[in-house]
């Protein structure tokens, strides 16, 4: 009985790490990144680009010139340009650079759930 | 200082000191409308008119065409939606060329007249050399504008802001020394611990102040809508990486304005706590109350900014404030500094 156990055991963990080894393990990690990136986007720029970062953000009608709609930059530019765009912001507008506040990492997370947005 | 008083001299120098709080709040306008750069050229008199006729305006609209400001933030900007931030900008500066005049031609009137004393002319000169300067210093913030950067240096602006500052300051000490009097040419009094409280808490006044005009020439009113917290957290991290981030990271510049705040607030409530203690009488604390509550919606309106989105109208009423609690602080001072002079036996009417 105590054998078996011991037996049911092993495959018990053998099969989760076989499981947590497959191919879902990058689609969590992305999972993780796009809903940390949700978070950051809800903090740092919601208010100004909007829940579909359509630049529709409540503070979006305080603003000239108006914020960036993310979802038509996001077909015209890659993840590298939205990346050094929040890192550095933009000159004369409102969207300061976040270098010193946003870590590269978190920067890349925002730029994944950017990615999700329709 | 002067000693001769004049009701007169008073009027003017207060009325002075309404017109510049005026341009300031008016230059709070201006930069809010983002019409601070419509105007390519400081032509100081001949700019006292606005364009006339469409050949004119085309011209200065392609001036505008070239800045930084119209290539990369207002591209495609109609002639009418540039007639608009131009007339705003002309009005601006229309309205300091008004002040100029109102303090140049009295001060002269006052001192063909006699009524100002050629030997107690140095304070009213000085005030005109701050005038100038403060015309030069609007320029240069403007210039900063001009080249490569769609936007005027921080820096300059709070410059400007604060030679405003001087002026309006300048203007209702002298002003209230006209009002309550002088002390006689020789007569010192020592600063008592309450006036030396009070000094220190118009300093700390005037660094929120600094703050406030960098917060406004960074735009980072905008960095965060919501109050106490920033980004979600009391203390966000990376706001203090380096010694820069003082005075060039908008969301420190922002955080440092938020909670500052309260350093000047605490400051007038410590001060009224001294004054109770030193059994000052009852004008001197019933002032420092109102103070504390000047203060004190002062900062209900500065968070109002921040979670409403910085709106125009509360933006503008927050400076404002800013601009009655400095000239309370002045007028303040100048009763504590009156009564030194009353203890030191001096000024028996103060």
């Amino acid at each position: 009985m105590r054998r078996s156990f011991s037996l049911f055991l092993v495959l018990f963990v053998s099969l989760s790490l076989l499981t947590g080894c497959n191919g879902n393990s990058p689609k969590a990690t992305i999972s993780s990144d796009t809903q940390t990136g949700q978070t950051l986007y809800e903090n740092f720029c919601l208010s100004c680009h909007g829940p579909a970062g359509k630049g529709d953000g409540p503070a979006a009608s305080t603003l000239q010139p108006r914020p960036a709609d993310l979802a038509a930059l996001l077909q015209t530019h890659d993840d590298k340009y939205l990346a050094a765009r929040i890192s550095e912001g933009k000159e004369g507008t409102a969207m300061v650079a976040w270098k010193n506040v946003l870590s590269e990492a978190q920067i890349g997370q925002i730029v994944a759930y950017l990615r999700t947005l329709k | 200082m002067p000693q001769t008083q004049n009701r007169s001299v008073m009027l003017w120098l207060f009325i002075f000191a309404g017109l510049v709080a005026f341009l300031v709040v008016f230059g709070g306008y201006t930069r809010l409308t983002r019409s601070g750069l419509s105007i390519v050229e400081w032509n100081p008199v001949h700019g006292a008119f606005p364009p006339i006729g469409e050949e004119a305006w085309l011209r200065e609209f392609e001036l505008y065409q070239q800045t930084p400001e119209y290539q990369l933030v207002n591209h495609g900007m109609t002639l009418e939606a540039y007639q608009e931030i131009f007339y705003i900008e002309w009005f601006h500066r229309l309205i300091a060329r008004f002040a100029g005049l109102f303090y140049a031609i009295p001060v002269f009137y006052f001192l063909f007249k006699g009524i100002i004393p050629r030997r107690e002319f140095g304070i009213y000169f000085l005030m005109g050399v701050l005038f100038i300067g403060q015309a030069f210093m609007g320029w240069f913030m403007v210039a900063s504008g001009l080249v490569d950067r769609p936007a005027v240096s921080h820096i300059r602006l709070t410059l400007h802001l604060f030679l405003a500052l001087s002026l309006l300051g300048l203007s209702l000490w002298v002003g209230l020394g006209h009002l309550f009097g002088f002390p006689k040419h020789g007569e010192k009094a020592r600063w008592s611990h309450l006036s030396k409280l009070a000094l220190v808490s118009m300093v700390v006044l005037l660094v929120q102040i600094a703050y406030g005009g960098f917060t406004a020439g960074l735009k980072a009113g905008h960095v965060s809508s919501t109050w106490p917290l920033m980004f979600g957290q009391l203390l966000p991290p990376g706001l203090f990486t380096s010694a820069i981030d003082f005075i060039e990271s908008p969301q420190t510049v922002a955080f440092i304005h938020r909670w500052f705040a309260f350093v000047a607030l605490l400051t007038v409530i410590w001060l009224y706590f001294a004054a109770r203690r030193q059994g000052y009488g009852r004008d001197i604390r019933n002032g420092l109350l109102f103070l504390i509550a000047l203060g004190s919606t002062q900062i209900v309106l500065g968070i109002l900014v921040v979670v409403f989105y910085v709106p125009i109208s509360l933006a503008l009423t927050h400076q404002a404030m800013a601009l009655v609690l400095f000239a309370l602080s002045i007028y303040f001072i100048h009763r504590l500094r009156a009564l030194d002079y009353k203890q030191a036996g001096h000024l028996p009417y103060a």
